[in-house]
Formats: structure tokens, sequence, C-alpha cells
């Protein structure tokens, strides 16, 4: 591959060092011309000239999320321009998106590994979402959790043998109907009495025998939510 | 004519004449007999005639005698039912009184003798009709009459008339006409109290009475009055003075009746004087026998006692007591007792007892001896009251008298007072007219003010709590923050271990730069080093600073609290058991809350359904030892051995099965405290922690805080003494008296109660003497002070009977009767027609006029209720005014109340407002003292895990940087790469633990975002500071509290002569710290907010700045030094407020 311009943007003296060395020998392509360790010092650099990669670290000196707003104002000017953001922040998971919604074309987290040949090239060949393996490590957590909790909707729904009645009697209850106001919907065919008595039932299937005793509709629906047979995210009315 | 008519002689009616004469000569001989003639008189009598009556008297006559007091009584109810002879009804009479004597009941004696009284009048008016029989029965009714009287007043102490009366039967007395009662009449005289004169004149004069009964008695064989004289003369005799008296006084008399009862003296080991009493009793008690007489039996066998008692043999003394006591007992059965002779029965016991050393026999029968005195005195006052009840009839009775003028009185007075209804019910309007003007609504309104006052004072008093709460809270926010700020410094070394981790493992890569690694990694280390170093400068500086908050506090409080989880462990199906304490420790309590809630709360995770978690305390003298046990999970002995010994442990590999892990670093933290103690005195040496436990047996952590003793038992201890100490006054020593008779100290209870008696000069408090006497009298007893005892008792129950005397009885019996006159049936007509007219006056037109009154009373009556009662009921004050208001029933009174009304509603609202904010106050400072103590822990507990990420990681990177070294120099091998890249991760895998741990004590949602105006920061930072600041008006959002410390921290590194002012830019609120005459150099200015800076200020600002950052939702706010031409400037951006 051709040869490229890069800019480092790191305030750590020490990791700037131990950054370019790595640029310097797994990606003899990069040509790094200039490093800052603030924002006026990247500004400065990005008027004498302009690079095709900017490996940007999200907190120079005190202003901690710095690299967000560089980014979001390099995006903006530079449509075309690679951004890698090269960060230590590994909890702070908030920030990533931000700074993906920023523009950035990838995310690389100063641990594990650190910066490898094959992310820079990715980026390189306009790839997006490039990210290294302790952020995909934690993605495929939080991807994992929520295939997980959408299988136990499934599952409860054959588990305590719900149909659409009980999901919309449920559904219902959580947003404050009253029986009669559910007997009035068109979907249910049912009189206030005999949902008095599907709601016994419900209790029934949800609860053990033990914890049965006491439990009203507030309790009810708040186990239909645990057992993610209604999804609190999206409680939606029927029509009338 | 109606005595005449029933006086008439009937010719049947001799035999049964003569039978009843026989009954009544056999009655003092021979019992049986005598019921037998009584009973064949009533068989051949006519049905309901003179002779049946008399017959039934004589029946009822030997029931006396019996004791069926009962069955006599209802005897005699049947003659009164029947018969109309009034001389027979007169010994119905007569002997009713002595019944009602002999039981003790005052009313229906005197009842019956006024009864006796007026039948005598109309009786002796036609005495020349009488018969021979009749007259005789006369004479004896007569006496009888007299004699039980005098009987009566003598039981009563009233020997006056006791005298009186037996001088009055004297006159009927004959011994010709009847024996009976010549030896009744005499007997009487001889058995004591009845004859005037010195003493010795007194003895010989009954001994002489007793004499002539006796000899008469003996030769006309009258059991009854030989066994009584020889009872009585047994009683002389033993005592020493008395028989002297009479031996030389009186020999032969004396020799005879020695001689009578020679055979009898048998008992060898008594004086000569004693056998001869108690032979004299003995046969006393065997004539009663033989005649059936069980009273006088009883009798007999006390005075037999009583001679044995006085010869101090009372073995025997005890004998005759309880033989007379059972034979009483069997008669107790029945509803009329003779309580007093039961008493003294009793009495004769407890003394007896007493005297054979049975302190417990003689204190149970002193007892009952004093109840059955109580009992009698009782019934005494229950007479009083009837008494009572029957002046006020006699009252009642002048009423009468009064009548007609009273009636006239009433018609006029019913005038009068319908015409002053009117007035009155304009002065009422008036009055409620007035109730605005009045003292009471003043005085209503003044103390509403006054509590309004108060209320207002508490509330200041509360706001000033909360305002100091609140800097405390402030105190603790900004510890917090500086704790965050070191904690990332801390993390500041996590991407320095990560390139070391990298560059380790770069190292075995084939074709690397080997020198250029190793030396990287040299540098790394270094770095983190310095960062080491930094982080224990300012662990260290802040340590004298902040210690632990330690109290002497009550377990229970912190217990309280965790009992309260009762819900949560229900809700799991487990039990929690927190056992109840008053032991007290030293310690900080927010601190010893989170140790138990976290070990609590570490049970409930681990303890599966129908478990029970317990908290237990167990103390020494040193220190008081918390355990929370659970019949959980339990723990392998290595994990237990790794809770306990290792500082650092890793929470995940805990546990013995998949539930187990993630055990928390509770244990951790616990054990941090624990240490903190340790640290902070010697004093705190016995605290400690620990762990039991076995796999699916349970666990038991327990902790131990240094115990102090309550406060309370030494207030307790110190008291003591005093209270006891120093008795004063008549009630003291009668306690002192009490207690000593309790204890067995009778020596002391003696003289207690003499000097009380003494002290008792007027006595005011009967009762209390009373009871003095009582135990004087039982002190005296155990003592064996017969003599003493004696006079005590006699005291104790003269005054008792004193207490309980009515000497008005007699006349009030009679007032009653004249209350039964004819003039009576008069009385209730006039009555029943003042009556009428009055209803009629009321119905027709008083009605009206009263409710209109009591309608404007009733109205002043609530209002007035209302305006005292007001301050209490300040709430439901508006509400009752306007319910008055609506339901009024007087158009006219409407706006004087409504606008009393609206002034007090106005006040009363007033009072409610500062009260609400009182409360409002009340709880706000509740949740900054919840607030403070939960970052007190937080705080606590970050300061144990920054002080172990310190011990336990310092060494690690001079350790790499040493393996650096030495491969720099020797070169790279297998083995020292392996075990250098082992070294890093361990260093790594540690450090992140402990961070976890440090990071889970830290609140991330502390900021309270609000929009702040620049110009009150820069008012704040010119007050405390004295900086110069430049006008402003800009407005961001930001937590002030927090900003201020940003301020704090800024203006504590620039010069004093730096000037503030603010600025918009890019769409941010900067703010600008301009400092003239000083530049940065290059190298500081880039360090100046890295983990590398030499002022923890700047780092401060940095945590300050990055939470204001996540807060607003990382729009990456700013904060910068750069050098200017002037100088150098700080500045930092927040996000305007929209």
């Amino acid at each position: 591959m051709e040869k490229f311009k890069v800019i480092i943007v790191e305030d750590d003296k020490l990791e700037l060092k131990g950054t370019q060395q790595i640029l310097q020998t797994e990606v003899p392509e990069a040509e790094i011309i200039g490093t800052a360790s603030g924002e006026s010092d990247f500004w400065r650099l990005m008027r004498e000239g302009q690079p095709d990669l900017v490996l940007l670290d999200l907190g120079l000196g005190g202003s901690t999320t710095v690299g967000v707003d560089i980014c979001r104002q390099l995006r903006s000017r530079y449509a075309d321009m690679k951004i890698l953001v090269f960060t230590g922040e590994i909890l702070n998971e908030r920030l990533w998106v931000e700074v993906l919604s920023a523009g950035a074309d990838g995310i690389i987290l100063k641990t594990g590994n650190l910066l490898q040949r094959d992310d820079v090239m990715m980026v390189m060949h306009g790839r997006h979402l490039v990210f290294n393996e302790p952020f995909l490590e934690k993605v495929m957590a939080r991807f994992r959790e929520n295939v997980c909790k959408e299988q136990a909707a499934v599952d409860a729904f054959v588990e305590y043998e719900i149909d659409e009645y009980d999901e919309r009697f449920l559904r219902h209850l959580a947003l404050g109907y009253t029986k009669d106001m559910i007997a009035g919907l068109r979907q249910m065919p049912f009189s206030t009495k005999s949902l008095e008595k599907r709601q016994v039932d419900l209790t029934n299937r949800l609860f053990s025998e033990r914890e049965r005793s006491g439990v009203n509709a507030v309790r009810l629906v708040v186990r239909a939510i645990q057992l993610h047979i209604i999804d609190p995210e999206n409680l939606v009315a029927d029509e009338q | 004519m109606f005595v005449g008519c029933s006086l008439v002689n009937d010719s049947d009616t001799i035999p049964a004449e003569e039978t009843n004469e026989l009954s009544y000569r056999l009655r003092y001989t021979d019992v049986s007999a005598s019921l037998q003639a009584a009973k064949e008189a009533y068989a051949c009598s006519p049905k309901n005639s003179d002779g049946q009556a008399e017959a039934l008297n004589n029946i009822a006559y030997v029931s006396y005698q019996q004791m069926r007091y009962d069955q006599a009584l209802h005897l005699l109810r049947k003659v009164y039912g029947f018969s109309r002879n009034q001389l027979e009804l007169l010994c119905s009479d007569v002997l009713t009184m002595k019944i009602m004597q002999r039981i003790g009941r005052g009313k229906p004696f005197f009842d019956s003798r006024l009864r006796a009284q007026k039948r005598l009048r109309r009786i002796l008016s036609e005495e020349n009709a009488l018969t021979p029989h009749q007259r005789r029965r006369l004479h004896y009714a007569l006496t009888e009459l007299h004699i039980v009287s005098s009987t009566y007043y003598y039981y009563l102490g009233q020997d006056a008339a006791a005298r009186r009366e037996i001088d009055e039967a004297a006159r009927y007395v004959d011994l010709a006409t009847d024996t009976t009662q010549w030896l009744y009449y005499h007997y009487m005289l001889g058995s004591g109290g009845l004859v005037a004169g010195t003493p010795d004149e007194v003895t010989l004069t009954e001994f002489d009475h007793l004499f002539r009964v006796y000899t008469l008695a003996r030769a006309r064989q009258f059991t009854y009055f030989e066994a009584n004289a020889l009872q009585s003369l047994s009683f002389m005799v033993s005592d020493s003075v008395k028989a002297d008296l009479l031996k030389r006084q009186r020999l032969d008399a004396y020799s005879y009746l020695w001689e009578q009862h020679r055979r009898w003296q048998s008992d060898s080991l008594l004086s000569a004087r004693f056998q001869f009493a108690a032979a004299m009793s003995h046969r006393s008690v065997a004539l009663f026998r033989q005649y059936h007489d069980l009273f006088q039996t009883a009798c007999a066998l006390r005075t037999l006692g009583e001679v044995y008692f006085a010869a101090r043999h009372y073995e025997e003394a005890l004998q005759s007591f309880t033989s007379a006591l059972h034979l009483a007992s069997d008669h107790r059965r029945s509803p009329y007792h003779v309580t007093p002779w039961l008493a003294a029965i009793h009495e004769n016991l407890s003394l007896t007892y007493s005297a054979l050393g049975n302190k417990h026999l003689a204190d149970t029968h002193r007892n009952t001896y004093l109840d059955m005195l109580d009992q009698s005195r009782q019934d005494r006052e229950l007479d009083s009251r009837k008494a009572l009840l029957a002046q006020e009839a006699h009252s009642e009775q002048i009423q009468f008298i009064l009548l007609l003028f009273l009636v006239i009185v009433v018609i006029v007075l019913a005038v009068i007072y319908y015409r002053q209804l009117d007035s009155r019910s304009r002065s009422s309007e008036q009055k409620v007219r007035g109730i605005a003007s009045g003292e009471d609504c003043m005085l209503a309104l003044q103390r509403l003010q006054a509590q309004h006052q108060e209320s207002r004072e508490r509330l200041e008093e509360r706001l000033e709590e909360c305002e100091l709460m609140q800097q405390r809270v402030s105190a603790q926010q900004r510890r917090h923050l500086l704790q965050r700020t070191k904690l990332s410094v801390v993390y500041a070394i996590i991407p320095y271990l990560d390139r070391v981790m990298h560059e380790v493992r770069s190292l075995g890569e084939k074709d690397s730069d080997t020198t250029a690694h190793l030396s990287y990694i040299q540098e790394l280390c270094a770095g983190m080093m310095t960062i080491n170093d930094r982080l224990t400068e300012w662990i260290q500086m802040q340590q004298g600073r902040l210690s632990l908050h330690v109290t002497r506090f009550p377990l229970a409080d912190v217990l309280h609290v965790i009992s309260m989880q009762q819900y949560a462990f229900s809700r799991k199906q487990l039990t929690l058991d927190v056992a109840e304490t008053d032991l007290q420790v030293k310690a900080d309590k927010p601190l010893t809350l989170f140790m138990v809630n976290t070990l609590v709360d570490n049970a409930r995770k681990f303890t599966p359904e129908g478990g029970r978690v317990s908290v237990r305390l167990q103390a020494t003298d040193d220190y008081v030892e918390v355990s929370v046990c659970d019949t959980g999970i339990g723990l392998s002995p290595e994990d237990a051995k790794t809770l306990c010994d290792s500082k650092v442990y890793d929470p995940n590999r805990l546990g013995a099965s998949s539930v187990g892990k993630g055990f928390g670093f509770g244990i951790m933290n616990c054990k941090g405290i624990i240490g903190s103690y340790r640290k902070l005195s010697s004093f705190f040496n016995v605290c400690d922690f620990g762990v039991e436990s076995e796999v699916g047996k349970g666990s038991r952590f327990w902790f131990r805080l240094p115990r102090v003793l309550s406060l309370l038992l030494f207030l307790f201890l110190a008291s003591g003494p005093c209270m006891a100490a120093a008795p004063d006054g008549c009630y003291a020593l009668f306690d002192s008296t009490l207690t000593a008779n309790l204890q067995g100290r009778y020596a002391d209870a003696y003289r207690f109660s003499s000097q009380a008696i003494d002290m008792m000069s007027e006595p005011r408090d009967t009762l209390l003497l009373v009871k003095l006497y009582n135990e004087q009298a039982i002190a005296a007893q155990a003592l064996g002070e017969w003599d003493a005892y004696r006079r005590s008792n006699a005291e104790c129950v003269r005054l008792h009977r004193l207490r309980s005397t009515d000497s008005s009885l007699l006349s009030d019996c009679q007032r009653l009767e004249k209350m039964t006159e004819d003039s009576r049936v008069l009385y209730v007509l006039i009555v029943l027609l003042l009556i009428a007219s009055l209803a009629l006056f009321y119905m027709v037109v008083l009605r009206h006029r009263l409710r209109h009154r009591a309608s404007l009373d009733d109205l002043y009556q609530r209002l007035m209720s209302l305006l005292r009662s007001f301050p209490e009921n300040a709430a439901a004050l508006d509400a009752e005014l306007r319910s008055i208001v609506a339901t009024l029933e007087q158009p006219q009174l409407r706006q004087p109340l409504e606008e009393l009304q609206q002034m007090l509603s106005s006040q009363a609202t007033k009072l409610q407002e500062t009260e609400s904010s009182e409360q409002e106050a009340e709880e706000r400072l509740q949740r900054y003292r919840f607030e403070h103590d939960r970052l007190y822990v937080m705080n606590q507990i970050l300061d144990n895990s920054l002080s172990t990420i310190k011990h336990e990681t310092m060494y690690f990177p001079s350790r790499i940087k040493q393996m650096a070294d030495d491969m720099l120099r020797a070169g790279i091998d297998g083995e020292t790469l392996h075990n250098l890249l082992d070294l890093v991760a361990y260093y790594r895998h540690i450090y992140m633990l402990l961070c976890e741990q440090a990071q889970r004590q830290t609140d991330q949602s502390s900021l309270r975002m609000q929009p702040v105006a620049v110009r009150d920061l820069f008012a704040y930072a010119s007050q405390v500071h004295h900086v110069e600041c430049q006008p402003t008006d800009a407005l961001i959002r930001g937590d002030e509290m927090l900003l201020q410390f940003f301020l704090d921290q800024l203006l504590a590194v620039v010069p004093p002569d730096a000037v503030l002012s603010a600025e918009r830019r890019d769409s941010m609120t900067y703010i600008i710290c301009d400092v003239r005459g000083q530049a940065l150099d290059a190298c500081r200015a880039d360090a100046l907010f890295s983990p590398h800076t030499d002022r923890l200020e700047y780092l401060v600002m940095r945590q300050i700045v990055r939470e204001h950052d996540a807060a607003c939702g990382h729009p990456g706010l700013r904060l910068v030094a750069e050098n200017t031409d002037a100088g150098y400037r700080i500045a930092f951006s927040l996000l305007p407020n929209t």
C-alpha cells in the first residue's frame, strides 16, 4: 500500500512514545507528520498539512472528552478523513457511543493487544466500525445479554402458557387500565368477572404456591416484566 | 284494741302454753329437751296460733344457741309472717336483737330494738289484762332486751350506756319469778366490764356475782350458766393478782371452788393455781359440750387455751385454740359469722405459734386476724352508710313540713325565673357577641401567637441544624470528590500497565528490537512509580485530617435498623432473627451499621429459601462480639482461610458452587474498617474479625467492638445507697418498721415503730397509727414480749374500732322509723301536684325559652372550649368555626362570629404554615443525616481501599523495572520472559480487582445539576478568596457546590492577584482565570492536569470538569491552561443554561 500521513493526538508523552513505536514497527506505510498533546496544537498542525488518518485520544490534558468534540468538528470539515479513536476509556461505554455518533471510523481500546496493523489498514481501506478485541468482547457481552432476554420472553410464553389475551391483559394492567376498561376493549371479548378469574389464574401460573399470598395487580405486572412477558420499553395500548 | 284481741285466752292453748313454759325452763339446762318441748308445743297448737308463735320463738332460740343463725332468723320471719300477738312479736324482736348483736350487725339490731320498744309501750298500756303466763313472757322479754342492749354497747366500747342498760334490767329481775333471767343478769355483771370501782373492788364484786351464779346454777342444774360462771372464774384465777386478792378476801368461796375441782387437777407440770384454773376451764368445756352449745364450747376452749398460755404451756394452749378454731370453722360455712369471735381465736393462735417459734404460721394467723378485724370494720362502715341514708330521709321529712311554703315559693320563683330567663338570654347573646373582644379570645390569640413564635424559633433552630448538617454533607461530598480524584489517578496507571503488558509480549516476538522494548518498559515503570509516589504523598497528607468518628452508642440502635429488613427476608422465605440488647459499644456508628448490614446482606444472598439468618451478640467485660449466622451454603475451609487471612481476594473465585460466587468486596471492606480501628488507638486492640464456616451447614461471620458499661447502671448504683439512707418522718419510719419486720429485725422494728408513734403526737392519720401499732404488735409478738404485745394490739384494735364506730346509729334508726308515719301519703300527693303543675308550666312556656337559652349557652360553651383548646387543635379550628357559623340558629349573631372566625383562622393558618415548614425542615435534616452517613461510610471505605491499593501494589513497578534492567544487562531467555509476563499479568489482575472494589464505593450520581449564575460563583470567590472578578450575567448548568469547590482549588494554586471573568465562546461559557506577570513553562503546562502534576488541586479541578462533562452527556467540556501575552490563564467551560 502507498504511504499515508498520520497525526497522533495524545497528551501523555510516555504513551505517545509507545504508539509511535507501534506505528513505526507494525505499519511502516504510516508517515507521522505530527503529534499533538492538546486541542490547540492539533488545529495548528491541521493548518500546516492535512493527514489521511487522525489517531485520536479522547482525553487531552484537563479536558477529558474533548476528543469527541474534535472528532465531530473534523468530520464536519473533512468528510473523507479517516478518524481512528485510540483511547484508555475502557469503562465508559457511553463515550464510545458518543464518539461513534460524532463520526469516528473505529475505536481501539488501550488494553490487550493495543493497536495492530490490521486495525489501521482496515480503516485506511475505508472500513467503518473497526474495533479491537477487548471492545468487541464488551459489545458481544451486551449483545448476548439482549439476545438472551428476547429468548427468555419466548420461553416465558411457552413455560407459563401465556396466550395473546394474557399478554394484552397484563399490558393494559401495566398501563393503568382497570378491569372494566380492559373488558371494554375491542380485542378483549371478556366480561370483568372473567378477567378477574384470569388474573387469579395468571397469579397461579406466574407465582409458586408459597409466593402467591398477597399478590396484587402491581405485583403481577412486575412479575410479568421480570419474566419478559411484557416489555416495559414497548407498552402501547390497543385500539378501543 | 289491736292488742286486746290478740290477748284473748283460748282454752285450747293451755297444754301448748305449758309445754312452751317447759321448753323455756329447759333452755339453759338441756337444749335437746327444750327443743323437744318446743316442737311438741308447736305440734299441739292450732295453726297460726299464739302457741305456735311462742313455740317457734323457742325453737329459734335453740337454733341461736347452736349457731344456726340463718335458721333462727327464718323461724322468726315465720312468726312475723302470721302472728298478731304483740307479746310474741316482742320476744321475736328481742331474739332478733340477740342474733344481730352476736353477728355484729348494728342497723338491724337497732331496727329490732325500736320495734320492740314500740310494742312494749302498747303492751304496757294494757299490762293489767295480761295472764300470768303472758306476764312471765313480758318480764323475760324486758330483761332480755336490756341485757342484750347492754352487751351490744359493751362490745362497742360504750361502757356508760352498757351500765345504764344493765341497771335498767335489774328492775325486772326477780329470782322468784324467773331464775333463768336472774342468773343471766348476775352472770352478765360477773363476766366483766359492767361494774364500776377500783380494780380490787371490781374483782371482788364480779367474783361475788359469779360465785352466786355458779352455786345457784349448779344447785338447779342450769348447765349453761354453771359452765359460763366456771369459764369466767377460771379466767379470773389464771391472773395471779386477782387470785391472790381472792385468796385473801374470799377464802371460803375460793376454797370451796378449789375443793370442788380438786379431782380435775391432774396436770402435775402446772403450778397449783394454774392447775385450778385449767380444771375449771376443762369442766366448763365439758359442761358446754354436754349442753351442745357450739359457740360457748369454743369460747371455753379459748379460755382454757389462754390459761395454758398464761402458764407458758404453749403446746397445750395450741391444742385448745386449734380445737376452738375447728369448731368455729364448721360454723364458718354459714352465711352469718361471728367475725370478732373468730378473729380472737386467730389472734390467740398467732400468739401461740409465735411463742412456739413458728413465725410463718404466726404470721398467717395474724393476717387472718387483721383481715377479720377489717371485715367487721367494713360491715360497720356499711351500717354507717345506711345511717347516712336515714339522715337524708330525715331531711326530706323537714322538707315536708316546709312543703306548702315551698309550693308557694316555687310558684313565685317560677315567675321570677321566667322573667330572668328573658334577660339572661339577652345577656347570653351579649356574651357570645363579646367573645371576639373578650379575654379568652385575646388569650387564645396570644397563645397562638406564642406558639407561632415558638414554632418559628424551633424552625430557625432546625434550619440552623440543617445548615450545619448541610455543611457536613458538603464536607463529605468534597471529601468524596477528593477520593474520586485519587481513584482517577489510580486508574491512570492502567494504560501504562497495558503498555507494559504489550511490550513484554512483543519481546517474545521474532525480530523485535529488545533494547527499545526493554527501555520503554523501564520508562513506563518509572512513570508508574511517579504516579504511585504522588498518590502515596496525597494519601499520607490527608491521613492526619480524616479519622473515624468514634462515639459511645447502644447497639440496639444499629440492630433496630437491621431488623427493619424483615420484609425483604420474608420475601425470600427467610427468617431474620435479630437479638435484643442493651449493650453499648464505643465505635463509629455509621460504619458499624454498614458492617452488620454487609454481613446480613451476604448471609441473605447465600442462604437458600426456608433458612434462617440471625444476628447474635456475646459480651465479655472488654468487648461485644457481633455475629451474623446463617444456615446457608457455607464456605470451604480454603475460602474461609482466604477471607480471614489475605488482604486481597478475588470475590469471583470464592464460594463452593456457582451460587456462591460473586461474594463481593463486603468482607474486604469490613476487615478494612476493623483494621482502621486498630490503627487508631490501642483502646481498639480488642477489635477483630473472623469467619467460621462449614460447607452446606452455614457460616458465622463475627466482629468485635470495645464494650462500654451503660451510663444508666452507674446512675443506679450511685443512687441506690442514697435512697436507703436516713429515713425521715413518720411514713419513712413506718417503711423502716415494715422492712425491719420483713427482714426479721424485730427489735429494730419495735424501736422504729415506737419512735414513729411518739412522733405522731397529733394522730392525724389514724390509719397510719393503726398500721404502726399493728407492726409494733407483730414485732413484740415475735420477740415474745407478751405485755408489750397486748398493749400494742389493744391500742391497734381500739383505734380500729374508733375508725369505724358509729355512735349515732341508734338515733338515725329512730328518725328513719318516723319517716314511716302516715303523713307520707299527703306529702307524696302534694309533691305530685306540684310536679304536675311544674311540668305543665315547663311544657307550655318554659321549654321554648330554655331551648333558646340553651342553644345560646351551648354556642358560647362551644366557642369558649374551642378558644381554650385552640392551640392544640389549630388545624381543625377553621373547619370547626365554619361549621358553627353554618349551623347557627341565631341569624343576628352571624356577622360577629364570622369576624371572629376570620381573625382566628388567619392566625391559625400562619401557625400551620410555620409548623409545616418545621416539619419540612425536620425531614430535610433527616435527609441530610442520611446523606452524610452514606457519604461518610463510602469515604471511609475508600480510604481503606486506596490505602490497600497503595500497600499491595507499590512493589510491582520497581520489581518489573528491576527485571527489565536484568534483561538489558544479561539478555533475554524464555524463562525470565515468562516470569516477567506472569508478574505483569498478576500485577494487573490484583490492580484491577482493587480498583473495582474502590469503584463500587464511588457515588456516580452525586452531581446536582441546576442553573447557576456565574455572578454568584464570583461573589463566593471574592468573598472567600478576595479575588477580583469581572461582572457577568452568564447563567450556566452545574453543581453549585462542586463549582465552588472548583474555585477553591483554582484560587489555591494561582497568585492572589488573579482575575476571574466569564466569556461565551463556541456555544460554551468559559470561566477564565487570568494571571499576570508569570508564564507557565511548556513542559509543566503539558503535564499540569495529568497524574504527574505537582499539585492535587489540578486533578481535583479536572475531576470536577470530567464529572460535569459526563452529567451533560459528554459535550467535550474544556479545562485548559495556556500562556497569554500578559502571563497565563486557566480556563474551563460549562454549558450555558438554556
